[in-house]
């Protein structure tokens, strides 16, 4: 029977680098209604970026840019093409993009290791004379402040003009078009920065887990992301994050299940249906997911709140 | 006063079907022109075509002198040629402000800015957005400024549509059926903002509309098409009682 804090930990660990993920898809597909079905790969790039790299002994904030600078750029590289694609299409070919960018990783063994993947990669912050439990903390701390920074700035992209445009395309490009918007663009810049902010997310990961291969990088993450946002509420960066939360908590609470009860079927299908189960429900009941979009004009948004709350701090630096 | 919008022999074809056909127009700046002709009989397509959602098959597209057929839809507004559409494409998840604002160029619209730089744009948004709420009152809509543009009425978002168009200061505008399915009364208030607009900023307007007596008021010029082609033009008096018209649009007496 594991520790049941330290499986915790691992769980708000596990949540906040999703969170991360579900922000980027969030980004693509709450606002700009690019369904981005290879998120996957651009995690995966991250990963194997930052493991190369923190092997070799760089620091993590170097490897961790260029991991998402990257994942930024082979996003871009995929837009190209893909984004002239109608938005099922667009899906599909991105499935196959995260199947192949996996296949790439397991054959070309000269690359990283092939099947057996990397591993030995040091974790970011080493303290030393620390307990396993603290450690754990120190890896909580550093993902929750990137959480944190990528969570403000989708907020600032939101609440910006550039949010609106988002929308625009979003909801109709014919629109955005026809009142001056360079639609093209605008969705390969919103890739490009949903990829690299995975690709962020990938090297958190690599350092967490101390090892990376080619079986971390299933499609089935690719589900999850999905789920956490089309649970939490497309186009509502608090719901993204939510929902980061709930579908991990209910990953390992039903994991947990099988040691409890005795059921006479396999715990891993009772999970999967359980899954199915919740996002069927949701989908049925409230299918703008938990958070709703809000409607707000920009002025009454972010920089409202913001905006005295910088005063009170600047006046308090400077007494 | 010279032409500001001009075609030559513009065609668009969809398979075997000719939608516009050789169609050669012109449109004197500052003036109310409208367009007319029965279902289906390309007039849309026409405008499409004009603002680069369709690439024409054939022929030449100037405005203000300038050749525009090719360039993508996004150019064309920006060169001051505005469009508003048939069915309004009002985005409900937005308060009828921002459906406003969003027309116009803007430096938040980058990423970087939007992160960054935002001080360049917070002082341009809030000059922008007094424009806009002194369009929405030009045009009665300044009650609902921040409520969600869903719970507009449908005339009232013909009426968002022409604030948009308004907002970027187009030199010319393009209005699809600006009447469809609005009261009569409004429908005359809509062509009296019209004709005032054209009066105060000298903007010219092309009209596509089915309300034949409504339009005739207030156009100096109509058009008049027929499975893709031109069949008529002139004045309103005209054209009313030129024969070819009369014709398409009550068959042959």
């Amino acid at each position: 029977m594991p520790d049941p804090l330290m499986y915790a930990l691992d769980a708000v660990a596990y949540a906040g680098i999703f969170g991360m993920l579900s922000l980027s898809l969030n980004l693509e597909y709450g606002y700009t209604n690019l369904a981005n079905f290879g998120k996957v790969a651009f995690f995966m790039v991250g990963a194997y970026v930052a493991a190369v790299m923190a092997r070799m002994k760089y620091p993590f904030a170097v490897y961790a840019l260029v991991a998402a600078l990257v994942a930024g750029f082979i996003g871009l590289l995929t837009s190209l093409p893909a984004l002239r694609l109608r938005e099922d299409f667009l899906a599909i070919t991105m499935i196959a993009l995260g199947e192949v960018m996996k296949l790439i990783v397991k054959n070309e063994e000269w690359l990283a290791g092939g099947v057996w993947g990397l591993s030995g990669i040091p974790p970011a912050v080493v303290v030393q004379g620390l307990s396993f439990r603290e450690r754990l903390l120190v890896q909580i701390a550093l993902i929750y402040g990137c959480l944190v920074a990528c969570y403000v700035v989708c907020e600032l992209i939101a609440k910006s003009p550039y949010g609106r445009v988002l929308k625009t395309i979003r909801e109709d490009e014919l629109l955005a078009a026809a009142y001056g918007k360079n639609v093209f663009r605008y969705k390969a810049c919103t890739f490009a920065l949903g990829s690299a902010v995975s690709g962020l997310a990938g090297a958190l990961f690599a350092q967490y887990m101390g090892t990376v291969s080619p079986y971390m990088f299933e499609p089935t993450v690719t589900f999850s992301v999905w789920m956490m946002v089309i649970l939490g509420g497309p186009a509502n960066n608090t719901g993204a994050v939510l929902g980061a939360f709930l579908v991990e908590g209910f990953h390992r609470s039903s994991r947990l299940l099988k040691d409890y009860i005795g059921l006479p079927l396999d715990p891993i299908n009772l999970q999967v249906m359980l899954t199915a189960l919740l996002v069927i429900t949701v989908v049925f009941y409230r299918p703008q997911g938990l958070l709703k979009e809000r409607i707000t004009p920009l002025d009454r948004g972010l920089l409202k709140k913001l905006k005295p709350m910088y005063r009170r701090v600047k006046t308090w630096v400077r007494s | 006063m010279g032409s500001i919008l001009n075609t030559d022999n513009l065609v668009k074809r969809f398979g075997g079907l000719t939608a516009v056909d050789k169609v050669t127009l012109n449109v004197e700046e500052e003036s109310i022109v409208g367009l007319i002709g029965p279902n289906g009989s390309g007039k849309t397509t026409l405008f499409n075509v004009l603002t680069g959602v369709y690439r024409p098959d054939a022929g030449k597209i100037f405005f203000r002198r300038e050749r525009i057929d090719g360039l993508q839809p996004h150019q064309v507004y920006i060169k001051g040629l505005v469009r508003t559409f048939q069915t309004p494409k009002i985005i409900q998840k937005m308060t009828v402000l921002d459906n406003v604002m969003l027309a116009v160029r803007n430096p938040g619209e980058s990423l970087l800015a939007a992160l960054f730089r935002r001080r360049r744009w917070i002082g341009f948004e809030s000059r922008l957005r007094e424009r806009a709420l002194e369009i929405l009152r030009f045009l009665g809509l300044d009650k609902h400024a921040y409520t969600p543009a869903s719970e507009l009425s449908g005339g009232q978002m013909k009426l968002l549509e022409i604030a948009r168009a308004l907002i970027s200061e187009p030199k010319m505008m393009l209005l699809d059926e600006p009447t469809a399915g609005v009261n009569p009364v409004l429908a005359y208030t809509i062509f009296d903002r019209v004709e005032e607009l054209r009066k105060r900023f000298g903007i010219t307007f092309f009209i596509i509309e089915h309300r034949i007596e409504l339009l005739m008021k207030y156009v100096d010029k109509v058009y008049v098409m027929h499975q893709g082609k031109l069949i008529a033009e002139g004045g309103p008096n005209d054209v009313m009682n030129n024969p070819d018209v009369v014709k398409v649009y009550l068959g042959s007496v």
